[in-house]
């Protein structure tokens, strides 16, 4: 009995130690003809391996360079940045970095492709017409205030056009440039109809006056 | 030997000096347009601006500069081979060739994106902050973001992030 | 030295009896789990699926609502879970055929229209474009199809799934019938029985696989199309690893089996 266990157990080792073999030298195989289309995959699928960190809170130490006039460190996508305050419609919204339709559910987006306060350049808000926070823009005059109270400074902008567009026209009618620092908030229109809107109603304001906290 | 090896030194200084780029230059090269079958094809204003906020934050490697400029070359001849003038009329599969160099950008360089549900998401390189999200529609006044857009918001970061880079990579070589 | 290439010939067709026994393996676990929609259908319904589907599509309705100058009220009762899981279901089984599907958002749109009508009416809204309304209705028939259909994405992989599956079946054919034809030219030509090695090997390669997938995919972190989508696709990766984990001891234990009877049988 003790002989036949020991044969046995001769035979598995044997077994396994070929099958180990066996296993190492088709892994040398594999990995030696196909490791660069296999590195490649890899690569592909990591490439997907992250995690969306939708924070809505202020998280950075921003500040601007008044020099180069650029922010030495940019907000992240959805973080809140600053407060818009119009008060001779009684407006006031967080202002998030980005404008997706997910960020403008809790309050106003700044177009990520435009400029920043203090940039000298243009500066693109849009806001839902809901009381919370746009719905009064229509109310406002020429001449009327708009404050941005970001968290590096405060800047003041007075408005001197507004018009009605349609939606689709967004593009070209809100050009980005660099060379003067203009305010453009718009929303949709009209504000006390239901349903989706084509148009929108934009306010363009010009700096006034800023100071830096 | 020493006169020699000082002129050899100023010339090669000389001809850095020549070839280095100037902010302007830089600048016109950034904002260059394509013709691709007759169509021009350039960044829009905001993604210009994106692109400069994003080279001036993070740093990208010559190597990277040049495999995105390669990927920027292989979307101009995906466009110049379907004989189309315009993004939105290629076929389903061009457009998705064009979206696949997307997922290639982020497997093979520091320049992280992914597609969320069909909108475009670009990272701050390293961490898994957004950096950047294509709108589903305020700006655009479209309904729903749809695979064209995404294509030609695709198309057009990584034609202009590959201008971009390029040129970059030589500014620091000059 | 016949004795000798007769062992050679031996050990080299139990090679390759080991690769075909691995390459069927994986092939009949991906029959029985990604190329098989019952196995879709059970994990998402394990993994509360269509319960966030649900959520999901609310959440994507309110943010056009909230532009659109509504409440989230109105999107109460629009469809139910049971239909929404009916036209996911089908959406699948149809994706698996290589069929497409026209999703049925006829009720939603009805109670929809119902649920803005008297909103409409109790809100005093002096002026109503019905064209506005019509294109806010078409727009959330939009956000249900997407969501259901994954924006056409998981079409795209439909005839690639079909393929996939056909080639499959046959391979497992074929690659059976060679498994066959290997033993009996080991056990009978060559007679050689040494078939617990070709178990202990395909164990051994599923093992390392599962070892080196795992050791370079970031799986915690995988990101597919969406969250929620993110959620299944790890569930079920991890359920098929776990799968293998379960196949790769039983050929061990198999293996240990033909070992033993082996040597039972020359002790008599």
């Amino acid at each position: 009995m003790h002989n036949i266990i020991i044969e046995k157990l001769k035979v598995i080792v044997k077994q396994l130690a070929i099958a180990f073999f066996f296993t190492a030298f088709f892994i040398f195989l594999t990995l030696t003809i196909t490791k660069t289309k296999i590195d490649k995959a890899i690569n592909f699928i990591n490439s997907f391996a992250i995690i969306q960190n939708n924070s809505k809170g202020t998280t950075k130490n921003i500040q601007i360079n008044t020099v180069t006039k650029r922010l030495v460190e940019y907000p992240n996508f959805g973080d809140i940045w600053a407060r818009i305050i119009i008060n001779s419609a009684d407006i006031e919204s967080n202002v998030y970095h980005g404008d997706t339709l997910d960020l403008l559910k809790y309050g106003v987006g700044h177009h990520a492709g435009s400029y920043f306060p203090g940039e000298g350049g243009t500066i693109l808000i849009a806001g839902h017409n809901s009381t919370r926070d746009f719905g009064r823009l229509p109310k406002t005059q020429i001449g009327d205030e708009i404050i941005i109270k970001a968290v590096y400074g405060t800047y003041k902008y007075k408005i001197y056009d507004y018009e009605i567009i349609e939606a689709k026209a967004l593009n070209e009618k809100l050009e980005i440039n660099d060379n003067k620092e203009i305010l453009m908030v718009y929303t949709c229109y009209p504000v006390d109809t239901p349903g989706y809107k084509s148009k929108r109603y934009v306010i363009y304001a010009s700096l006034v006056g800023d100071s830096n906290e | 030997m020493k006169k020699v090896m000082f002129l050899l030194v100023a010339l090669f200084i000389g001809l850095v000096s020549v070839n280095a780029m100037t902010e302007s230059e830089l600048e016109a090269k950034l904002t260059k347009s394509y013709t691709v079958n007759g169509s021009t094809f350039k960044a829009s204003d905001s993604q210009k601006v994106l692109i400069k906020r994003y080279l001036d934050q993070y740093e990208v490697s010559s190597s990277d500069a040049d495999y995105i400029s390669g990927k920027l070359d292989e979307a101009k001849n995906i466009l110049q081979a379907s004989g189309k003038g315009s993004f939105y009329d290629l076929s389903r599969a061009d457009k998705d060739k064009i979206i696949a160099l997307c997922a290639d950008v982020s497997s093979n360089t520091s320049v992280k994106v992914t597609i969320n549900k069909g909108k475009l998401v670009v990272y701050v390189p390293g961490t898994n902050d957004v950096f950047y999200q294509t709108p589903v529609n305020p700006v655009n006044g479209d309904i729903v973001q749809t695979n064209d857009n995404l294509t030609v918001a695709v198309a057009g970061i990584i034609s202009v992030l590959g201008i971009a880079i390029a040129v970059r990579k030589l500014r620091a070589n000059a | 030295m016949n004795k000798k290439l007769k062992i050679i010939g031996s050990y080299f067709l139990l090679f390759i009896e080991s690769i075909l026994l691995f390459i069927i393996t994986m092939l009949i676990v991906s029959k029985f789990t990604v190329l098989n929609n019952n196995y879709v259908k059970n994990n998402l319904e394990k993994n509360g699926y269509y319960k966030d589907l649900y959520d999901e599509i609310i959440t994507e309705m309110s943010y056009y609502t909230n532009q659109s100058g509504f409440e989230d009220s109105i999107l109460e009762n629009i469809f139910t879970l049971g239909e929404l899981k009916y036209e996911t279901n089908k959406f699948i089984e149809n994706t698996y055929k290589g069929k497409s599907l026209t999703i049925d958002d006829s009720k939603m749109r009805e109670r929809l229209t119902n649920n803005i009508n008297e909103y409409i009416k109790n809100s005093g809204f002096k002026i109503v474009d019905q064209k506005e309304i019509n294109k806010f209705i078409d727009t959330m028939s939009e956000t249900y199809k997407d969501e259901i259909t994954l924006m056409g994405y998981a079409s795209k992989g439909a005839n690639i799934l079909t393929k996939i599956t056909s080639y499959s079946n046959r391979l497992i054919i074929v690659i059976f019938v060679a498994i066959i034809i290997l033993i009996l030219l080991n056990h009978i030509v060559l007679k050689r029985k040494e078939s617990g090695i070709v178990f202990f090997t395909a164990s051994f390669i599923i093992l390392f696989c599962n070892y080196y997938f795992r050791n370079n995919i970031d799986l915690n972190n995988l990101f597919v199309y969406s969250n929620l989508v993110s959620k299944i696709a790890k569930y079920m990766i991890n359920n098929i690893l776990s799968i293998s984990i379960i196949i790769s001891i039983v050929y061990i234990v198999l293996g240990l089996i033909l070992c033993i009877i082996k040597k039972i049988k020359k002790s008599y």
